[in-house]
């Protein structure tokens, strides 16, 4: 099961705050794993893919609750659409999309949205990263094996 | 003439300057004080330490606290304090019923930099973000 079966309309003001404390303390976990001087080459080769999996699973987590959230946005929408149509005077279906765009409840929403993209993005940049280490790793063992490490081009 | 009789004449002649038998100087110890001073900027406060001649030791601006968490009970009242004006102004954490979900990540996102030592000034950042109506303001 998945966090976001537990994910209730009605208690997001808590949960919310849980999933980007989460994101927040893994992205700032994830800085020393870049700093590889000194480290053994077996153990960084070894430990990569690990990393690479647990930042690439919350970076995919992050895209699901940017869609959750999205879909949540689209219900408030819906329930402001039928407000303004309700209404006494009637509005075209521009002039409503404008006037709920800009409704409170729906900016805030977006803000959220972009809070939780942000955090996404910078999950998967994380991920980019640890793959360019792959990389750079195997070139550096190439490197080390053929005994030119110290080769001048 | 051997060096413990010498030593013994000069203790003598201490103990002569000076009025002691026991040939030191009395000297008396200064009175060292702390003033914490008026509130220098908004997150910070002054601190001096001088001496009763009124010589400074030092004198500089030290962090203020930013954030606390006391316990009442099974309560955990956080409370955030900023420097305005020339007062200390507290800011205690009580949420009304409606606290939206964007209102809530900015609350955590103050305390988060507060409890990083960030630059974050936390009453200013709760009058930005319009969130005033959950906390209560005094002065300290």
């Amino acid at each position: 099961m998945t966090a976001f079966l537990d994910l209730d309309e009605n208690r997001l003001v808590e949960q919310l705050v849980v999933f980007f404390e989460r994101y927040d303390a893994e992205i700032k976990k994830a800085e020393p794993l870049f700093e590889i001087q000194g480290e053994r080459l077996e153990r960084l080769a070894r430990d990569l893919p690990y990393h690479q999996v647990h930042y690439d699973q919350l970076a995919q987590e992050a895209r699901q609750l940017v869609k959750w959230l999205e879909n949540h946005a689209n219900r408030i929408e819906m329930r402001l659409t039928k407000n303004y149509l309700q209404g006494q005077r009637a509005y075209g279906q521009r002039e409503t999309a404008t006037l709920i765009a800009g409704e409170k409840e729906m900016v805030e929403q977006k803000q959220l949205i972009i809070e939780a993209s942000l955090y996404q993005q910078r999950l998967e940049s994380i991920v980019e990263g640890f793959r360019q280490m792959g990389w750079m790793i195997g070139n550096i063992t190439k490197l080390r094996v053929a005994s030119i490490q110290d080769a001048i081009i | 003439m051997p060096l413990s009789n010498q030593n013994s004449n000069q203790n003598q002649n201490y103990g002569n300057a000076s009025g002691n038998p026991y040939g030191y100087y009395q000297v008396n110890a200064p009175q060292i004080g702390l003033t914490v001073g008026a509130p220098a900027s908004s997150t910070t406060g002054a601190i001096t330490i001088q001496v009763e001649d009124g010589t400074q030791l030092l004198s500089k601006n030290v962090p203020d606290e930013l954030m606390r968490f006391e316990m009442d009970g099974d309560t955990i009242i956080v409370s955030f304090f900023e420097n305005i004006d020339g007062k200390r102004v507290k800011a205690v954490f009580a949420p009304e019923d409606d606290l939206r979900p964007i209102e809530s990540v900015r609350i955590n996102a103050l305390m988060t930099g507060c409890s990083s030592m960030l630059k974050v000034r936390p009453i200013t950042y709760i009058k930005l973000h319009n969130l005033s109506r959950h906390f209560r303001f005094s002065e300290v």
